[in-house]
């Protein structure tokens, strides 16, 4: 049996205290991931990854140098040590504000709650699953293409600090998927089950059970297939319902992103981009008062779900958008102290390989009281628009503009069944939150998470979600076309 | 830093193991030692070292593919890894037609080392990031970027006789300069860290915060404009995937599926695909399956020739290919693996960068694009925006800056519109990358386009 982890981060923490280290913090992890695509009958994508290292952070006067390294010798912990130690004495040379972070000295474990674990499934099984989706899609005359996935991580991670601190992680998360293509007369459109981005929570294959696929099959390829007949999205003016899967990604880019303190601060202002959400606003309005937005790593099955961040702080749920609001921001102890506030647990590595930088978890609009027929019905002319499937957005997360899969009209207060193909919409993050004026309860509520967030250098490809009623936004610029 | 030698050793020791079970196998070996020295507001705030030994076996039998990949250097790792993929592999199901693993040729070795890299420390490093912040400072602003150095090794060797190496050192430099809501960008990148004109870069992006005064939006409409190479290259990487990607095309989300052999772009655009021109790349002369990439032109004077295909998506279209072995199988992280170029060119012309802005009475000059995305795949419709360092063309010369503004354009007509191609260019690599650590970039120089068209 390999040593445990601890032993392992026992060795780097000695071998970085034999150095000279002062304050030092090690995150050790194996990290697994799986894929299977299939596209028809095919097996596009069978494959496995396991990673096994690590990664050490030292502070030197206040700078920090960091090091990781995939193998566990004596030899390349004394080498990740001296590389860490030589970064932060190099990053002396240019660093005008010194940060001595405290070390956290709590033990702890969080294990994601899971039903079945994802690899115990037969991988044969799983195929199977996929390629009856699949078929039965393509029994669809107008379909041409269906391709659907399974896919899980597992991330055993092990935090400790120099100061004594040891937190052990089990994290464990599932995603599945599948997208249709119908052709007809030179006009190709897609629909996807779920959805687009957001197909993904932490949770085993009981997760996959629970979406049905191969149940699912019939509504997502009607609805492929009526798009071909479908209007091009209209340009104009218009009120908009945004559904659920819609709002994720409008959350995610004109909230989430904005809201990163490092961003913020300017941290992220040479790649990522900056924030028009400055310090000053803190306090002051961001957008309607029907915004209630909370950031909780603790939510039950989301994706962006753990106990602790990466330097040890505990999570909660914390308000960051209160009744229009800005009530805080997404933040490290590092860039909270900037502020003289207090971090929120945001310090996130995708794994070992990576440095911590602040990211986003679960971040989500609260639900208001209105039911769709409510919303429908108060909207007079109107687009119900649904599953995203491309965002922009400026480097100061000002100037959006997002794509779907689908919108619904919207006639005299009521869904008329009629659709409209490549719906788009833009608007600008003050101007647009500030035009919500209606939020669906609970029942419209969906939480969804994608493990395709960008950001950092090199780039870190973070796990996360977002929950979101329906809500109404008027005077929306739609169909943005050439 | 594992060197070619070692790396021949792990790939030969798991090549002789799979002999042993009967199945193919290719292992494909990605050495990597890195450094990002990180800084914002003039202090540099991250500084970070990462090595990696990335191992990815893909076992094979007849049409039948699974893939394993691991990290780290110890055998036992590797030996499960193999004995998964084994297993896995059992599970696949075959592609009728399709041969999964490729037959070898000849051996494939090729250097790209600089000389001085290894002398490069990091304390050389953050001098050099120091200087710019100084020059920054001359002009009133403050230095945000990354100076990434780093050496590379691949190996890819296969029971079927692929055997093909690269050992590359690699180094960026970028930098946005920024004073209040004005800032400039400017990046050099190439094999030698030593080499870079860092002060260069670091002057440019200066040089352009500068031009101060108040920044005026820009009105909605179409504008002749001059994008700068890092603009192009942003466009060059839309058209590597959306334009030219086999499996884009297989699954009929191109706009410019069967366009083949159509006039596409204006006559004035040519862009080519090679990756083992080090004055236009950092090369990597050979695909992820270990085969030779030979050079290709995507594009002929504006006449699109075919996408570009790997063995398994070729069986699926019925079109002429522009390229194979454009395998890119493992390297681009969660999005799959796509057939893509990966060094793509965009042939230049005969004017200076001045003769470009010179003539224009009301543009726009682009520095850079930002969060560009494919809004309608099927139309090639794009949307984006123009970023750190923005003007306003005026009476033949760059005049007043102008805020960040958004365009939304069908990529065919932007193209379409280019009257006039600079003769100069610059290598553009991006400054982040999918795991493992290969480094990719393009080659582009400057356009003038006649109407490119800002919505907001």
């Amino acid at each position: 049996m390999p040593p445990p982890m601890e032993e392992r981060a026992d060795r780097i923490l000695s071998a970085a205290s034999r150095a000279g280290v002062g304050p030092a913090e090690v995150r050790v992890e194996r990290a697994q991931h799986s894929m299977l695509t299939v596209r028809g009958d095919e097996v596009e994508t069978l494959s496995e990854d396991e990673g096994f290292g690590f990664g050490i952070s030292v502070f030197v006067d206040g700078c920090e140098g960091f090091a990781s390294a995939s193998d566990f010798s004596d030899a390349t912990i004394e080498e990740a040590v001296a590389a860490a130690l030589e970064a932060a004495r190099a990053s002396r040379t240019a660093r005008r504000h010194p940060f001595a972070p405290s070390m956290p000295t709590s033990r702890a474990r969080f294990r994601t709650p899971v039903e079945v674990e994802p690899w115990a499934v037969p991988v044969d099984e799983q195929i199977a699953l996929l390629v009856d989706a699949n078929a039965r899609a393509l029994r669809h005359s107008k379909v041409i293409l269906a391709r659907s996935f399974v896919g899980w991580y597992r991330f055993e991670r092990l935090y400790a600090s120099s100061a004594g601190a040891r937190i052990e992680q089990d994290l464990v998360e599932t995603g599945a998927g599948l997208s249709v293509t119908a052709a007809a007369d030179g006009i190709v459109e897609v629909r996807s089950y779920p959805t687009t981005m957001f197909t993904w929570r932490a949770a085993g294959y009981e997760l996959v059970r629970e979406l049905d696929l191969p149940g699912n099959v019939e509504r997502t390829c009607a609805e492929a297939v009526r798009l071909l007949e479908a209007p091009l999205c209209p340009s104009g003016s218009s009120t908009v319902l945004l559904g659920p899967y819609m709002m994720m990604l409008q959350i995610h880019e004109s909230i989430g992103h904005p809201l990163e303190l490092d961003r913020v601060l300017g941290d992220e202002k040479g790649f990522a981009g900056a924030s028009f959400a400055t310090p000053d606003l803190l306090g002051r309005r961001y957008g309607s008062d029907l915004m209630n937005v909370v950031v909780d790593p603790t939510m039950g099955d989301a994706l962006g779900s753990y106990g602790f961040d990466d330097e040890g702080t505990p999570a909660a749920r914390r308000p960051v958008i209160r009744d229009g609001i800005l009530v805080d921001y997404l933040s490290s102890r590092e860039s909270a102290a900037r502020l003289g506030r207090s971090s929120t647990a945001s310090m996130r590595t995708v794994g070992w390989k990576h440095k911590p930088i602040v990211r986003m978890s679960n971040l989500s609009l609260l639900p208001g009281d209105s039911s769709l027929d409510d919303l429908v019905a108060t909207t007079g002319e109107g687009l119900l628009i649904e599953h995203a499937t491309a965002g922009s957005i400026d480097d100061n997360r000002l100037d959006f503009q997002f794509a779907a899969e689908v919108g619904y009209r919207i006639r005299d207060g009521r869904l008329t069944g009629e659709l409209v193909r490549r719906p788009s919409y833009a608007g600008r993050t003050p101007e647009f939150w500030s035009s919500l004026d209606g939020l669906g309860d609970a029942s419209t509520w969906r939480c969804g998470g994608t493990p395709s967030c960008g950001k950092g250098q090199p780039l870190q490809i973070a796990h996360v979600s977002h929950g979101s009623p329906v809500a109404r936004f008027r005077g929306v610029r739609i169909g943005v076309h050439p | 830093m594992i060197g070619a030698g070692q790396a021949w050793q792990v790939v030969d020791r798991l090549l002789a193991r799979a002999a042993r079970t009967g199945v193919d196998l290719q292992v494909t070996l990605v050495g990597e030692d890195g450094n990002l020295t990180r800084f914002a507001g003039s202090e540099i705030h991250q500084n970070i070292s990462q090595r990696d030994l990335y191992v990815i076996l893909r076992a094979a039998r007849g049409g039948a593919v699974a893939q394993v990949s691991v990290h780290g250097t110890d055998p036992a790792v590797h030996d499960r890894a193999l004995d998964r993929a084994v297993a896995l592999l059992a599970k696949a199901r075959p592609i009728p037609g399709f041969d999964a693993l490729p037959t070898g040729s000849a051996p494939e070795e090729h250097s790209f080392v600089a000389p001085g890299a290894g002398r490069v420390t990091l304390a050389h490093k953050a001098a050099v990031v120091k200087n710019a912040h100084r020059i920054a400072a001359e002009a009133g602003a403050l230095a945000y970027g990354v100076f990434v150095t780093g050496r590379t090794t691949i190996a890819i060797g296969s029971t079927r006789g692929v055997r093909s190496s690269l050992e590359a050192t690699d180094a960026t430099f970028e930098t946005v300069c920024a004073q209040a809501e004005a800032s400039g960008y400017a990046s050099t990148s190439g094999l030698d860290p030593l080499r870079l004109d860092v002060e260069g870069a670091a002057r440019e992006a200066a040089e352009k915060v500068a031009r101060r005064g108040p920044l005026d939006c820009l009105p909605a409409g179409e504008y002749e404009v001059v994008l700068e190479p890092h603009a192009v290259a942003e466009i060059l990487g839309q058209f590597a995937y959306y334009g030219a990607s086999g499996r884009v095309h297989n699954d009929r989300m191109s706009f410019l599926l069967g366009r083949e052999g159509q006039r596409v772009f204006s006559e004035r655009v040519t862009i080519r695909d090679d990756g083992a021109d080090a004055s236009r790349s950092l090369p990597l002369p050979f695909d992820l399956e270990g085969l030779p990439r030979k050079a290709a032109t995507f594009v002929d004077r504006g006449v699109f020739l075919g996408a570009a295909h790997d063995r398994a998506s070729v069986l699926r279209t019925s079109a002429p290919p522009c390229a194979l072995s454009r395998s890119t199988a493992g390297i681009l992280g969660f999005f799959g693996s796509p057939p893509m170029p990966l060094h793509l060119s965009l042939e230049p012309g005969a004017c200076s960068a001045a003769e470009l802005v010179r003539g224009i009475e009301r543009g726009v000059y682009v520095t850079r694009l930002w969060y560009v995305r494919m809004q309608d795949r099927i139309e090639g419709v794009s949307t984006g925006l123009t970023r750190d360092g923005t003007f306003a063309i005026e009476n033949g010369e760059i005049g007043r800056p102008l805020r960040s503004a958004r365009f939304t354009q069908g990529l065919s007509e932007l193209l379409t519109r280019v009257t006039a191609v600079s003769s100069d260019g610059l290598l553009h690599v991006p400054t982040t990358w999918f795991e493992p650590r290969v480094r990719i970039g393009s080659w582009a120089p400057a356009l003038r386009i006649a109407g490119m068209r800002f919505t907001s």
